[in-house]
């Protein structure tokens, strides 16, 4: 046990005496680090949001196809659906994209019918948001913070629209959205579907969707045949289907900023394979010495062993860190702007924390292990040769 | 009791190759336990490799060598590093000291395999600085130390283990006269202590000096009186 604090002592204090090099490469894995395990943390903390944002979702959506445009659907069509076996509620929604002249920023309208909403859906939006009471009532609003924001408002306060016609509405803010969701619901301005018809001004027997329920999770894909035959020509999206085009989403933006990082990983990988080919003029002379005082073999590999954990350990250590601070504290200001697209207002603040302890053990079994092998060989080989050919040089 | 015992020893490098070259050549050699022996001869003759045989660095080509009674030909390289490491010490003609470190941290890092306590590391580490009267420079490091202060330090590393033998290449190259005569006063002392000594030199300071028992000539690998 001494004999290793000893080693460890000598290795770190090796560590100090070529500072440029063991900076550098310091800096460089710790960048690797950073953006391979910021942008893991970025995708996975969205996920696990989309996730959340889902639960509440219904488990199909039917939508009125012509030609390839969605149109408003029959609300009798929504009879239709309630009639088959395995569905326990329709929902008709009533929701549409608003542009807002006054903060140039489109916002999401959902309308939801609080006299009739599906209890677990009512349960979902409310741990969803800070709100006085619910249901809503008429022209009362919940709304995302970025609207809140965007508008100057605060809860309690008068939000302004206007209607398809041109005239003006005007809202009571009867609560807002949490931040954990905030990604999802930054835009969003949640009404009655009576106010939701009024500011579209859409047709009592029409709705934008069906909202479709179905307990039974086995029975989804069936059900979905059913509404098929019942209603040609509709359009069905079910709630995996978009998990996975969440998923798809977000493996595709990842992805892209991986190739990115490639360049680092490739710079990485020179360092490692010149590590690898080789030590300097100056590296071979000391583990000379060292044999020829009487160190073996083990000694000196055991050596350079900890010299490149400390290395790589501390570099992953701080890498990580910095990442997580990045994406948690910090908002990610640059990876957020990759990594998600699809809000006018982009969230501000932080994104939840959450971490894949796999990943993370993963992604260091990837960057230290490697690292600390590659050293390896060239010190072996370096303690082959007799001092005495490595002094004469 | 002999020290050392060579018969037959060469040493060729690179063998099979266009640049093969026979370093030592059929050395025989026995050096009796606590005498100071000194090998002369030109630069290229062979003294050097022939100090790394002995001092189990570099491993014959052909022959035997036995130190302190051991058969050490055909130790294993663990065997002949642990051996090296308590029965023989060196004096490198370019000392062979690690720069960055501080005097100290080079004559400690001779135990650090062994792990003492440290304590007793560095007061073993003090005792030789001030020895060699470098107990000032302890916490100097050894890239700022003068030629004389180098010397006198390797002289201390290699002591570090307390061997018997003492394998010293070329001493006095680097060193002017008056420093030149200090080592070989170091030197005697260490004799005196019953200490076996292998000094390769062509500086008459030494040659001509009481010190050797014996002076052996080398040229072109081979050894002669």
């Amino acid at each position: 046990m001494k004999s290793f604090f000893y080693l460890a002592n000598f290795a770190i204090r090796g560590l100090m005496r070529r500072k440029i090099k063991n900076i550098s490469i310091f800096v460089l894995f710790g960048l690797i680090v950073f953006l391979f395990s910021g942008i893991d943390m970025m995708m996975n903390a969205l996920h696990v949001q989309a996730l959340k944002a889902l639960e509440v979702q219904p488990d199909i959506i039917v939508q009125n196809l012509k030609a390839g445009r969605q149109l408003p659907i029959p609300m009798k069509d929504a009879e239709k659906v309630k009639k088959i076996i395995g569905v326990s509620k329709v929902v008709p929604r009533v929701w549409g994209n608003y542009f807002d002249r006054y903060t140039n920023a489109n916002y999401t309208v959902v309308g939801v019918s609080c006299d009739n909403i599906h209890r677990e859906s009512a349960r979902g939006i409310l741990s969803l948001t800070r709100l006085t009471h619910w249901p809503l009532k008429k022209r009362e609003v919940l709304i995302g913070e970025g609207v809140l924001k965007a508008r100057y408002l605060a809860v309690g306060g008068r939000l302004q629209l206007e209607r398809a016609d041109g005239s003006p509405i005007n809202f009571t803010v009867a609560g807002s959205f949490r931040s954990e969701v905030s990604l999802w619901t930054h835009d969003t301005i949640v009404m009655t579907d009576k106010d939701a018809r009024d500011l579209f001004g859409m047709d009592k027997a029409m709705a934008w969707d069906l909202a479709v329920f179905v307990p039974n999770p086995v029975e989804v894909a069936k059900v979905g045949e059913k509404i098929a035959n019942v209603l040609p020509g509709a359009r069905l999206i079910a709630k995996q289907q978009l998990v996975r085009t969440y998923g798809t989403s977000y493996g595709f933006r990842s992805g892209l900023m991986i190739t990115v990082s490639l360049a680092c990983l490739l710079a990485f990988l020179i360092l490692a394979y010149d590590r690898a080919a080789g030590l300097s003029r100056e590296e071979q002379m000391e583990i000379a010495i060292l044999k020829a005082i009487g160190w073996e073999t083990r000694d000196v590999i055991q050596m350079t062993m900890l010299q490149s954990l400390a290395l790589s350990l501390v570099g992953f250590l701080v890498g990580f860190l910095l990442a997580y601070v990045n994406v948690f504290v910090l908002g990610a200001p640059v990876l957020r702007i990759a990594l998600t697209g699809w809000s006018v207002l982009y969230p501000p603040h932080p994104i939840p924390p959450v971490l894949d302890i796999s990943k993370v053990f993963g992604l260091m079994f990837l960057t230290v292990i490697p690292y600390i092998s590659v050293g390896i060989v060239p010190v072996w080989r370096s303690c082959t040769i007799d001092p005495e050919v490595v002094f004469r040089r | 009791m002999t020290a050392i015992q060579l018969e037959f020893v060469e040493k060729v490098f690179n063998p099979g190759r266009p640049n093969e070259f026979a370093a030592l050549k059929e050395v025989s050699l026995e050096v009796p336990e606590g005498s100071a022996i000194v090998i002369a001869g030109p630069s290229g003759s062979g003294k050097t490799t022939l100090l790394s045989v002995i001092g189990l660095m570099s491993r014959p080509t052909a022959g035997r060598i036995r130190i302190l009674g051991k058969e050490t030909t055909l130790l294993s390289e663990r065997f002949r590093t642990l051996f090296r490491r308590h029965h023989i010490g060196f004096l490198f003609q370019q000392f062979n000291l690690i720069p960055d470190l501080t005097s100290l941290e080079n004559l400690s890092l001779v135990l650090y395999p062994d792990a003492p306590s440290l304590s007793e590391l560095h007061k073993k580490g003090m005792q030789l600085l001030a020895r060699f009267g470098l107990k000032e420079k302890a916490h100097v490091r050894a890239s700022i130390l003068s030629g004389g202060e180098k010397q006198r330090l390797a002289m201390a590393r290699a002591l570090m283990a307390d061997p018997e033998i003492l394998l010293i290449d070329e001493p006095t190259a680097n060193l002017d006269t008056k420093l030149s005569r200090e080592i070989v006063e170091i030197f005697k002392q260490l004799h005196g202590e019953g200490k076996t000594l292998i000094i390769t030199s062509h500086d008459p300071i030494i040659m001509e000096s009481d010190l050797p028992e014996q002076v052996l000539r080398m040229r072109d690998g081979r050894l002669g009186k």
